[in-house]
């Protein structure tokens, strides 16, 4: 934060006002409005005509004036309504890796009227433009170059409306908690060791295990390796994991890499995730400070990968940019 | 970070609006046509047209090198054909031309937005040469049409499926209504901050400081409004209207002109605004239409009593600026009594004969007359006034000769020679009033009497719906003034000699017979014998009079006065400019007194039923008459038994009521 320049209290109540959050309604609350470039021309022009109607005292060229310029004070409140009561939300993480577009998910729940002209974007100059019908939920991303690996949250999204004329703008900044999980990119690299004395480290562990492992059941397996004897006895669901390929497994090591760079190392193993995953084999990780015990599938990709991702990083991520 | 390319749909700009915006130039080019050469309006469409064509068709923008070769050659044609005098008209053909060619010029909603503003610029502009409530509500109408386009660039993708594009432009209409009415009414009418001369290309209507023999009669052919006229009291006789113009008074063998000398001004009266819109004694109000000059048409004897008219000699009047625009002058009728002066046939005195006063320079204008054309003339007066010595024997008989020979009244009197008041006295003997008025006041003169002949207009249609005069072109009229020793200044009117149903009934029954009456115009005089259709008429041009008296002609008088009327019955006795400050600030006052109103209202709404409302104001009311306060936290009912308890025995009633409705109502106790 910026703040710091403003003294203690003011800072506090911005930071308040500025406070992040999964939802904000809109409301003269987070509502900024003023003038447009083009509205001030327009301020000018009523200003011109106002001088024309005094000068040649012309009373329907006064007549005209005031019409512009009542409609000029109208299209304030007509643009702020068209953007109050919508409602902005975020609760989905989505994630990508590093060098591709991220996609920033935001809903927007419109009031009982649509809201047209809205344009939305963490930067004044790359909006997207929307326009809402009344009572709908829709979906709208923001996409958003991911430059570095971690978990990254929505800079300011600044959400902002010309409408009706483009005379005045309505905008809001909101810090909402939208995020992205942005995993590392994956580079092929050469493993310095070879991958067979890192299967016979992976035996060892599996040597003592039963043939057919026994585990509880988790949310994505398959319904067909349901050891359906377990649930009628235990009343616990368990399911077969049977088809591990034999014990052929790697685990996937810091010291993989040789002594190339953090990020590096980081590249190459998002790489050989990936690999594994899509040779349906059986893989581990291990690097410093975390250990996830070989598997496979898709989740086990996804906290393979976001270990990567979050690696020497806080838990929190930091903002994007 | 920048968003990346392909993103954004590039096809955004063709699918502005650009038939709207057509539409509008055309529009535009409608309410330009009477002011604007022929030329423009052709070239004007047709830019516009190859410019849609560009846009919507071909959907490609206009190249550079068409754009420069346009440009380049609309300024050449413009500068050849107004050269370089600057006139208002000039100005605004230019700015039409210009802002056709940005039409040609759009690259993205920044230009878009700059031609509607200009466009809208253009429309404000048009009310300078047109007033007329049709006008009006084309204006309107292009306004709706501007600000679609801007809404359209504004509204997002997809603007026209949804409804709102409508019912914001509806709801921003409906809400200016009250806003603009407030403003037009009470904004302070400031005089014109710099002076900008106003000159137009368009020519002057009606009368001009020029009379040769026909003028009159070609005026005569146009069915055209030339002023109307209220009388707020009594309402004189039409043969009594005769509106003077302006004092003719320098002849020349053929035409008569103003001398410059007429043109001296004797100042212009200080009138209050508050008193003036009164409707005081005998007061009649005209409301010119716009003819791009400064006569003031007035009965005799009037005095001004608006501020915007100046008072010239020889009892006649000046508008301080030409009327460009419908104008409205109000001058107040001084008869005190009937002048009769019987001794020559139609024959008047004037009432207000000090100001008509001859001195020594007016006697010499007055008597001024050539000797070097008319001799046949020259010699009849020289022979009649061995006759008749005496001015007004004289006068009398050339008044009955025209009565009593075969002259006769007509509006297709034959061409002249060279010896005009020769040929038409002796030889066809047929004229319209211009011929009348300049031989007689040409006779008047060789005779040695002061004499100058009066253009204006005599009498006028009767609107018997709204009780107003109609004058039209058609009743332009001549006539002739002359000063008698020990009289004063009599008005002669030789056409009431030889065609007196003219000034009694007007011009149509004068040449009715001879078919000509309006034949220029079949359409005007054909609406004038279907009596439905005249009706119609009647009642569209009590409109058009309305709007122009209420609208068009809303000034600072018209302002002042309402504001009196307003204020009179609040603060009687206050300064007209204190007024104006009181009104200005209560107006502002009650708005924000409104508005607080509203957002305090949102604030507190569903926060306190009413029963609650009441016991809070009751609390309130309490603890000022008897000093109890409620503590907070204590129970409604706690503090009713302190309140019992007290020594306010009625005050407790209240309250006792007042918490049994507030239980009753929040705890159904």
């Amino acid at each position: 934060m910026k703040l710091s320049v403003f003294p203690e209290n003011i800072s506090r109540w911005l930071s308040s006002r500025s406070a992040r959050s999964n939802q904000f309604t809109l409301s003269q609350k987070n509502i900024y409005i003023f003038p447009s470039k083009t509205g001030f021309a327009f301020v000018l022009l009523i200003v011109l005509m106002l001088l024309t109607a005094i000068n040649y005292q012309s009373s329907l060229i006064y007549l005209f004036t005031f019409f512009l310029g009542a409609i000029f004070f109208i299209s304030i409140w007509l643009c702020f309504l068209n953007m109050n009561g919508l409602c902005v939300s975020s609760f989905r993480v989505l994630e990508c890796f590093e060098g591709e577009l991220c996609t920033y998910e935001l809903e927007i729940i419109s009031a009982a009227k649509p809201a047209l002209g809205l344009k939305f974007g963490v930067d004044k100059r790359s909006l997207n433009e929307v326009s809402v019908s009344k009572d709908t939920k829709s979906v709208h991303n923001i996409l958003l170059p991911a430059n570095k690996r971690g978990l990254h949250t929505l800079d300011r999204l600044r959400i902002e409306s010309l409408f009706p004329f483009g005379f005045i703008i309505a905008w809001t900044w909101l810090k909402l908690d939208s995020k992205v999980l942005v995993f590392p990119k994956p580079v092929e690299g050469s493993r310095v060791l070879d991958g067979q004395s890192d299967k016979l480290k992976g035996n060892d562990q599996f040597v003592s295990e039963d043939l057919t492992e026994l585990k509880a059941y988790q949310h994505g397996d398959s319904a067909l390796r349901i050891v359906w004897r377990q649930l009628a006895a235990k009343d616990q669901l368990i399911i077969r994991s049977h088809d591990q390929g034999g014990y052929d497994c790697t685990w996937l090591t810091w010291s993989l890499y040789g002594t190339s760079s953090i990020e590096t190392k980081l590249q190459h193993l998002c790489f050989d995730i990936l690999d594994f995953h899509r040779k349906q084999q059986v893989y581990g990780l291990d690097i410093p400070g975390v250990l996830i015990n070989p598997s496979k599938g898709e989740r086990h990709k996804y906290k393979c990968l976001k270990a990567l991702a979050l690696f020497g990083l806080s838990a929190e991520g930091d903002q994007n940019d | 970070m920048t968003k990346p390319e392909g993103l954004k749909p590039h096809t955004d700009f063709f699918n502005y609006p650009f038939d709207v915006l057509l539409t509008i130039i055309l529009l535009q080019l409608l309410s330009h046509y009477n002011h604007s050469p022929f030329w423009l309006i052709l070239f004007v469409s047709a830019i516009a047209c190859f410019g849609f064509f560009t846009y919507n068709v071909v959907r490609t923008k206009v190249a550079a090198s068409i754009r420069t070769i346009l440009v380049i050659l609309s300024v050449v044609i413009f500068f050849l054909y107004y050269k370089v005098n600057f006139t208002v008209d000039m100005a605004t053909s230019f700015l039409v031309l210009v802002s056709t060619l940005k039409f040609l010029e759009l690259k993205n909603k920044k230009d878009v937005t700059f031609f509607v503003y200009i466009m809208l610029y253009l429309s404000a502009v048009s009310f300078l040469f047109v007033q007329s409530f049709v006008h009006a509500v084309l204006q309107l109408l292009l306004i709706l049409a501007n600000l679609y386009v801007l809404l359209r660039l504004n509204g997002g993708p997809n603007l026209k499926k949804y409804q709102a594009p409508w019912s914001s432009l509806f709801k921003a209409m409906m809400l200016a209504g009250p806003i603009v009415l407030v403003c037009f009414l009470f904004f302070p009418r400031i005089a014109p901050l710099w002076s900008i001369p106003i000159k137009t290309l368009s020519a002057t209507t009606g009368m001009t400081n020029f009379m040769s023999p026909g003028d009159i009669a070609e005026l005569a052919q146009s069915s055209e409004r030339a002023f109307r006229a209220t009388f707020y009291n009594q309402t004189p006789e039409k043969k009594d209207l005769y509106w003077r113009g302006l004092v003719l008074d320098h002849f020349d063998g053929r035409s008569w002109r103003s001398s410059s000398s007429s043109a001296s001004y004797e100042g212009f009266n200080k009138v209050d605004l508050g008193v003036l819109y009164q409707h005081g004694d005998n007061a009649y109000e005209v409301m010119l239409e716009p003819n791009n000059q400064a006569w003031v048409y007035a009965l005799e004897p009037s005095r001004a009593s608006s501020s915007n008219v100046l008072i010239k000699d020889a009892g006649v009047f000046q508008l301080k600026t030409d009327a460009i625009q419908a104008t409205r002058y109000k001058m107040t009728f001084k008869s005190t009594e009937v002048n009769s002066f019987t001794m020559i046939p139609a024959a008047k005195l004037l009432q207000d004969n000090k100001r008509h006063k001859l001195n020594n320079k007016r006697g010499r204008i007055d008597l001024q007359a050539p000797k070097n054309s008319n001799p046949r003339t020259q010699r009849f007066v020289e022979d009649l006034l061995v006759s008749f010595p005496k001015q007004i024997n004289f006068i009398n008989h050339l008044m009955r000769m025209f009565s009593e020979q075969k002259y006769f009244y007509t509006l297709k009197p034959p061409v002249l020679g060279d010896d005009v008041v020769d040929e038409f006295l002796f030889d066809t003997k047929q004229g319209f009033c211009a011929h009348y008025a300049s031989s007689l006041a040409y006779m008047l003169r060789l005779a040695g009497i002061p004499a100058r002949v009066i253009a204006g207009y005599q009498g006028g249609e009767y609107n018997k719906l709204s009780n107003y005069f109609i004058v039209h072109q058609y009743d332009a009229h001549a006539w002739v003034e002359a000063n008698l020793p020990g009289v004063g200044w009599i008005r002669l009117d030789p056409t009431a000699m030889v065609a007196p149903e003219r000034i009694i009934k007007g011009l149509d029954s004068a040449v009715g017979e001879q078919g000509s009456f309006l034949e220029g115009s079949p359409i005007a005089s054909t609406i004038l014998k279907i009596s439905g259709l005249n009706w119609l008429r009647l009642r569209v041009d009590e409109f058009n009079y309305n709007w122009q008296k209420l609208v068009v002609n809303y000034g600072d008088g018209e302002q002042q006065s309402l504001i009196k009327r307003i204020f009179t019955g609040f603060f009687p006795n206050t300064d007209s400019s204190v007024r104006v400050v009181i009104f200005i600030g209560g107006v502002f006052g009650l708005l924000i007194t409104a508005v607080f109103l509203i957002l305090w209202h949102k604030r507190y709404a569903g926060r306190y039923s009413t029963t609650e409302k009441y016991y809070m104001i009751w609390l309130y009311l309490l603890t000022r008459l008897s000093g109890l306060k409620r503590i907070t936290g204590e129970t409604p009912n706690a503090f009713l038994l302190r309140v019992q308890t007290s020594d306010y025995k009625r005050l407790a009633r209240v309250t006792k009521k007042i918490t049994t409705k507030l239980n009753q109502d929040q705890y159904q106790i």
